[in-house]
């Protein structure tokens, strides 16, 4: 081994720490752009309870802008903004930003698939009981739709833990920043199999829990 | 117009179709969903609309609650124009029809219980509330002991009365049954029937169905209309139309394989309803030996409910008018009615 246990064990820790808190605080954030955002691009769409082609295709047009550039230049490119918000661009917070930035699109455009899901004679069903447009929202469309968006939400998660990973590259902390610093700066290919052996398991374990939410929250098959 | 529709008062209207258009824009052109509907629903009653598939019977009940706008006209519920009223008014208007569908449309994360509080939810009532009054319903359906399963532990017959218990939870005039049995079974089928003529008869419910199956019409409605490349061909009370259809169309929906007889000219067909008379009367085997009639059965659509006949018969016999003669005498006397050159 290149480096001591001691210092390994350390490095590990701290990078399942920093990738935690990256991965988790991102995702949330993510969500709290991109739900609103999911269920408008829903609502206006051909299908939805409220067609609106100007707005649809406008939002739709700039997601599909920011989910073209590569997470690498996108994080780059954001550095400006990232120092307005957190107040620099270097480090762990710094990389959230970004981050939330990248993958909100990436939500939105999830959860609006999960909405399509909903059966539309359901819908109907609830307009024919005088249900709003805000009631068919909050109380059919997520509802019914929980099991799809928690699927959406394991498959978010892992995209953002690899995402989270090429914070290294501006000075932000995690596994990846630790596999970068380590295995391709260093050489030292052997902690850098660790450090990505780790990201497998975090991402094996986010998934299993995800799915296994999945199942004891849907109530289709039973 | 009908002289039953045209003597009924204006109190005893609770829909009315006036000159109802609707037509859809679409990449092949215009299409005419429904054309010139004049129509009016009694308050009270079970009111039946039959047409195939395609015929506009879906865009006429959708046109009721204004799930779909017509194009012109006017909808009026209680006299009042559902179509001057703004949205926030309809979603109130909404709550007091009540809607059933082919494919129940339940919401699949909630149990049976909250399936019925849904509705009472919109309209504002705390939890507690809802949920003592979604039960009294769950006692009409009689489905109390599902109330914590979930859609898909249920049978279609069992999601249908959960979808009528929902429908029925925020106490409407109208109960509008978009093909709510085509999706079952007879025997359930039946029950679902029982039911809602249950309703109409104990809740005072007026019933409006949509179905493309004469046998539905049949058993549970008091007045029909058969509507046909969206207008209205033929309306009146469901005996008056099945003893007397006039309309061809009406005819092919009454005996859909009529077509396939090919009935020579040297003989003559018959039909014969039956609408509770004795069931114990050997009409047939009389009509041969007491009238000396060669008949032939060529369809019949019967059936027997406590000792009463129900239903149709369609026979074949010679064309001799003396035959004839003693056999209308015989269905004359008792009384059965017929129809001849349909």
């Amino acid at each position: 081994m290149s480096i001591s246990f001691d210092i390994l064990m350390k490095l590990l820790l701290d990078g399942v720490a920093e990738t935690l808190y990256m991965t988790i605080v991102g995702t949330f954030a993510a969500y709290i752009l991109g739900i609103p955002l999911g269920v408008l691009l829903y609502v206006t769409s051909k299908e939805g309870i409220r067609p609106n082609k100007v707005v649809y295709g406008l939002f739709g047009a700039v997601i599909n802008v920011i989910r073209s550039i590569p997470f690498l230049i996108l994080l780059v490119a954001l550095i400006p903004v990232t120092r307005l918000i957190v107040g620099t661009s270097v480090g762990t917070n710094a990389t959230i930003v970004p981050l939330v930035i990248g993958a909100a699109p990436f939500v939105a455009r999830m959860i609006e698939s999960s909405l399509l899901e909903v059966d539309n004679g359901v819908i109907e069903a609830a307009q024919s009981m005088g249900a709003s447009n805000f009631q068919i929202v909050k109380k059919v469309l997520l509802p019914e739709a929980k099991p799809s968006l928690l699927t959406g939400s394991t498959i978010a998660i892992t995209t953002i833990l690899g995402y989270s990973a090429l914070a290294g590259f501006v000075g932000g902390g995690g596994l990846g920043a630790t596999a970068l610093n380590y295995g391709y700066t260093r050489y030292q290919t052997d902690v850098m199999l660790i450090t990505v052996a780790v990201l497998v398991i975090i991402v094996q374990v986010f998934q299993e829990v995800g799915m296994f939410i999945v199942r004891k929250t849907d109530k289709r098959k039973k | 117009m009908n002289k039953n529709q045209e003597s009924l008062r204006l109190d005893d209207v609770l829909i009315e179709f006036d000159d109802v258009c609707k037509m859809y824009q679409t990449s092949k052109g215009q299409v005419n969903a429904l054309t010139d509907i004049n129509f009016k629903i009694k308050k009270g009653s079970i009111c039946g609309i039959i047409g195939l598939s395609g015929a506009g019977k879906s865009t006429f009940v959708r046109c009721i609650n204004l799930l779909e706008k017509p194009t012109s006209g006017k909808v009026l519920l209680n006299g009042e124009n559902l179509l001057d009223i703004s949205d926030k008014e309809l979603r109130i208007k909404r709550q007091k029809m009540g809607m059933i569908f082919q494919h129940f449309n339940l919401l699949e994360q909630r149990t049976a219980l909250d399936n019925i509080c849904f509705p009472l939810e919109l309209a504002g009532f705390s939890r507690k509330q809802a949920r003592a009054k979604a039960m009294k319903y769950l006692e009409i359906v009689d489905l109390v002991d599902r109330k914590d399963n979930f859609p898909s532990q249920l049978s279609g017959g069992q999601k249908q009365r959960i979808a009528i218990a929902r429908a029925l939870a925020t106490e409407p005039e109208v109960l509008l049954c978009d093909e709510a049995t085509s999706a079952l079974d007879p025997t359930t089928t039946n029950s679902i029937l029982d039911l809602l003529k249950d309703i109409n008869a104990k809740l005072g419910v007026t019933v409006v169905i949509i179905t493309h199956e004469m046998g539905i019409v049949e058993k549970i409605c008091d007045y029909v209309a058969v509507i046909d490349k969206g207008r209205i061909v033929e309306e009146g009370k469901v005996k008056d139309i099945f003893l007397a259809p006039k309309s061809q169309y009406t005819k092919k929906l009454l005996y859909p394989d009529l077509s396939n007889f090919a009935v020579e000219n040297k003989k003559k067909v018959i039909r014969l309803s039956f609408d509770g008379q004795s069931s114990y009367e050997p009409v047939i085997a009389n009509l041969v030996l007491k009238c000396n009639a060669k008949i032939n059965i060529l369809g019949a659509s019967t059936e027997n409910i406590s000792g009463k006949a129900f239903g149709q018969m369609l026979i074949e016999m010679p064309k001799d008018e003396k035959v004839l003669a003693k056999v209308k005498n015989y269905l004359d006397e008792i009384h059965i009615n017929y129809e001849e050159d349909i």
